[in-house]
C-alpha cells in the first residue's frame, strides 16, 4: 500500500519522543531513588543489563521464561522497542495511539513518583538535619 | 621461613584484612544479592539468550559458560580502579618510604574483587545453566570453581599491571580497567573462539590471561580429559605469573620515578 510507509514514519518520530519523555520521566524516579540510598553507586552499576534484559532491545521478550515475560509489560522500554520496530517494518502499525499513551503514561507514573518521592526525602532530612556538603 | 618472606606475608595479609573491609563498607548483603546479583545474573542470561535467538543450544552453552566466567573477570578488573582509591587516600608516601615494598600491599589491597567474582561466577553457572538446559556434568562440574579461582587470580595479576599505570593517570583509571577488561572479553574466548581472530591476534590472546583458563573450564564441562584440562590451567597459571612479575617491576619503576621526580603526594 503506497500510503502505509509514510503513515509510518511519523509513528516513528512521536515514538522516539514519547520514549525520550519516558526515559526523562524514569531518570526522575531513579534520581530519587539514588538521592535516598547511600549505597546509590551500586544501583547504577546494576541497573543497566536488567534493563536490556526486560526491555526488549535485543532480545525479544517473547524468549524471556513465561514467568519474567509479564514484567517487561511494566517497563517502558519494551512497550516503546515494540513500537519503534512495528513502525519500521511490517504492516501499518496496530492501534498506534494507545501504544503511543501507554509510554507516556509510564514516562509521567516515573516522573510524578519520583517528585513525589523528592519532596518527601527533601522534608525528611530537613526535618532531621541529616543533609550534607558530601 | 626467612624473616623477610615472613614480614611480607604478614604485610600481605593486613592488606587483605584492608580489602575485605573495603567490601563491607562498598556492599550490604541486600545490596549485593538483590542489587549486584541480579545484574550479574542479567548480564549472563543477556548474552545466553542472544545464543538462543540464534536458535542453537551449542551458541546458548558457548556464551553462557563464557560469559558466566566473564562476569567474574570483569569484577576482577575492579582492581584498577580501586588501586587507585589508595592512592587517592595519601597512603602512598607512607607506604613508598615504608622497609617492605609497595607493592606487596598492593597485591594484596583489592583481593575482594577476587572473592567477590568467583561468587557471582558460581552463582552464575549454578543458577542459569539449568534454567538454558545446559547440563554441568556432576560431580566434576565442581572442579570448575578451583579452575576460575587459578583464571581469575591471573586476571588480577594483569589487572595490578593496568592498575600500576593508571597510577600516573588516575583521572583515566575507569577508562584503562574498562578497555582492559573489554579486551579480555573480546580476545579471550568468552563470545568468540580465540580462532575466530586471526593468527597475530589469537597469538596475543594466547599470551593474555582468561583464555587459557576458560578453555579449561568448557573442556572440563564438556568431559575432556584430566590431562587436557591441567595443560591449559597450568598455562594459565603460568601466564598469570609472569603478569604478576611485570607487575611487580611497572610499581617498582613507580615507586622510583616518584622519588626522583617528587610526584608522590600526600593527596591526589
Amino acid at each position: 500500500m503506497p500510503g502505509s510507509a509514510a503513515c509510518r514514519r511519523p509513528v516513528l518520530v512521536v515514538t522516539l519522543a514519547a520514549t525520550a519523555l519516558a526515559m526523562a520521566g524514569t531518570a526522575v524516579a531513579m534520581a530519587a531513588a539514588f538521592v535516598l540510598h547511600r549505597s546509590a553507586r551500586t544501583f547504577q552499576n546494576s541497573l543497566s543489563y536488567p534493563f536490556y534484559l526486560l526491555g526488549g532491545a535485543i532480545v525479544p521478550p517473547a524468549l524471556l521464561p513465561a514467568w519474567l515475560q509479564p514484567l517487561t509489560k511494566v517497563v517502558f522500554l519494551s512497550r516503546a522497542t515494540e513500537l519503534l520496530r512495528d513502525s519500521l517494518v511490517g504492516p501499518p502499525v496496530p492501534d498506534p495511539g494507545r501504544r503511543l499513551a501507554v509510554i507516556v503514561l509510564f514516562g509521567m507514573v516515573g516522573y510524578v513518583g519520583g517528585l513525589l518521592l523528592l519532596r518527601g526525602i527533601l522534608h525528611r532530612v530537613r526535618h532531621t538535619g541529616e543533609m550534607s556538603y558530601a | 621461613m626467612s624473616g623477610a618472606l615472613r614480614d611480607n606475608l604478614r604485610i600481605l595479609r593486613w592488606s587483605m584484612t584492608s580489602a575485605v573491609a573495603d567490601m563491607r563498607a562498598f556492599y550490604t548483603w541486600k545490596t549485593w544479592t538483590f542489587a549486584w546479583l541480579s545484574r550479574v545474573l542479567c548480564q549472563v542470561a543477556f548474552f545466553a539468550l542472544i545464543g538462543k535467538l540464534l536458535g542453537s543450544i551449542d551458541h546458548v552453552q558457548y556464551l553462557l559458560i563464557g560469559n558466566a566466567v566473564y562476569v567474574g573477570v570483569s569484577v576482577t578488573m575492579f582492581v584498577t580502579a580501586s588501586t587507585s582509591w589508595e592512592r587517592m587516600a595519601g597512603t602512598l608516601p607512607l607506604l613508598v618510604a615504608a622497609p617492605a615494598h609497595p607493592f606487596v600491599v598492593f597485591a594484596g589491597r583489592s583481593v575482594e574483587w577476587l572473592a567477590d567474582g568467583l561468587a557471582c561466577v558460581t552463582i552464575s553457572l549454578v543458577v542459569l545453566a539449568p534454567a538454558f538446559d545446559v547440563s554441568l556434568p556432576m560431580p566434576s562440574a565442581l572442579l570448575a570453581i578451583p579452575l576460575v579461582a587459578v583464571t581469575l587470580i591471573s586476571v588480577y595479576c594483569f589487572g595490578l599491571v593496568l592498575a600500576g599505570l593508571a597510577l600516573r593517570v588516575m583521572h583515566l583509571r575507569n577508562l584503562v580497567g574498562n578497555v582492559g577488561g573489554l579486551t579480555l572479553m573480546l580476545l579471550g574466548g568468552v563470545q568468540v573462539p580465540t580462532s575466530f581472530w586471526p593468527r597475530p591476534v589469537s597469538y596475543v590472546a594466547g599470551l593474555l590471561p582468561l583464555s587459557h583458563g576458560l578453555r579449561a573450564v568448557r573442556q572440563l564441562l564438556a568431559g575432556a580429559p584430566a590431562g587436557t584440562v591441567i595443560r591449559l590451567v597450568a598455562l594459565e597459571a603460568g601466564i598469570g605469573l609472569c603478569w604478576l612479575a611485570v607487575a611487580a617491576l611497572v610499581f617498582r619503576q613507580l615507586a622510583e620515578s616518584g622519588r626522583r621526580d617528587g610526584s608522590i603526594e600526600f593527596s591526589s
